[in-house]
């Protein structure tokens, strides 16, 4: 059945190909990012009326609690979110800029936060949701390097389990996905011997790819999954075994 | 819109919607009345109220800050200095 979903972050990477996706599954799909992408020109024209997107810097508050309300008139409801947007900046917490941990708090939870506040308020009304984050295995078992990142990612699965109590009476599921290491442009920014030690510790061998979690990004919005709730999906190659 | 008794219907109404929808009976509501004992709405009843109030009324006061309220009467009032304030 086609959905009405909210991805934060769907310009280009992990988010890029799960709105692909979504959007040939037949979904309607809303998103946002800093800044637009060719992507995002090709699809809007290929997909004109069930992909809408804004470009909405995602510290802003109020433009994000815009978003929403504009999703939900445009569409009449909001089936799923899917929280995706993040950034990480790297580099060791003892001489961390306080500006980068501030964007990343901002960016990859507080953000997550006010999408999850606003989305689930639609929800609630509605009578139904379905809610998904995009966590790391960083969150679980930490990076030398990614200590504020692997931060905001922890805060994202306390914020599954919290949301999953909080609104299962409701017909309102959370879960989260923990992907490993994805060749993206998030990886990009690894030393070759970082990304041979991550290929290295990983049994299947080798980095993750967009293709490897979108199929539990479907699962999760299918009634498949109707009765998962709270769970944190770990997408990694088996790395952190 | 700033007519006591029609803001109070509209509030009261919404209210007898969120009972309604979970299958309880509507109530006539008294300004001393709490919201989460008299009333009986949990948590997250408040916040379907709440959203509900917003698409009735337009406003939303606990997005402007307000702090959580007790009673019917409080919540009327609430609503009122909102919408007054909004307007002016």
């Amino acid at each position: 059945m086609s959905q009405s979903i909210i991805i934060s972050g769907g310009s280009r990477g992990l988010g890029q190909a799960v709105v692909q996706t979504l959007l040939e599954d037949g979904h309607r799909v809303a998103t946002f990012s800093r800044s637009r992408t060719p992507f995002v020109d090709e699809t809007a024209t290929a997909y004109e009326g069930r992909f809408w997107y804004q470009q909405v810097d995602a510290t802003d508050s109020q433009a994000l609690y815009e978003f929403v309300r504009d999703t939900n008139e445009r569409w009449g409801q909001v089936d799923a979110l899917i929280n995706n947007a993040a950034v990480a900046i790297d580099g060791v917490l003892a001489l961390a800029n306080e500006d980068d941990l501030d964007q990343m708090l901002a960016i990859n939870l507080k953000a997550a936060l006010i999408l999850g506040k606003e989305c689930s308020r639609i929800m609630l009304a509605q009578g139904h949701g379905n809610i998904i984050n995009i966590t790391s295995i960083i969150a679980l078992r930490g990076f030398s390097g990614l200590v504020a990142y692997a931060a905001t990612k922890a805060g994202m699965v306390g914020m599954t389990q919290s949301m999953a109590r909080e609104l299962g009476g409701r017909n309102i599921r959370v879960n989260a996905i923990a992907p490993g290491y994805l060749e993206t442009d998030m990886s990009e920014a690894l030393s070759e011997h970082q990304r041979s030690q991550i290929i290295r510790r990983t049994p299947l061998g080798r980095l993750g790819k967009s293709e490897d979690v979108v199929p539990w990004v479907q699962f999760l919005l299918s009634p498949e999954s109707a009765f998962a709730t709270g769970q944190v999906i770990t997408v990694d190659g088996g790395a952190s075994v | 819109m700033n007519d006591s008794s029609e803001l109070e219907q509209k509030i009261g109404d919404v209210i007898n919607r969120v009972l309604a929808d979970s299958g309880r009976s509507p109530k006539a509501l008294a300004a001393g009345d709490t919201l989460t004992g008299d009333v009986g709405l949990d948590s997250l009843d408040l916040a379907v109220m709440v959203v509900g109030l917003e698409q009735a009324l337009g406003v939303d006061p606990f997005r402007q800050g307000a702090r959580a309220v007790q009673t019917f009467g409080e919540l009327v009032e609430l609503y009122r200095n909102t919408l007054n304030g909004s307007s002016s």
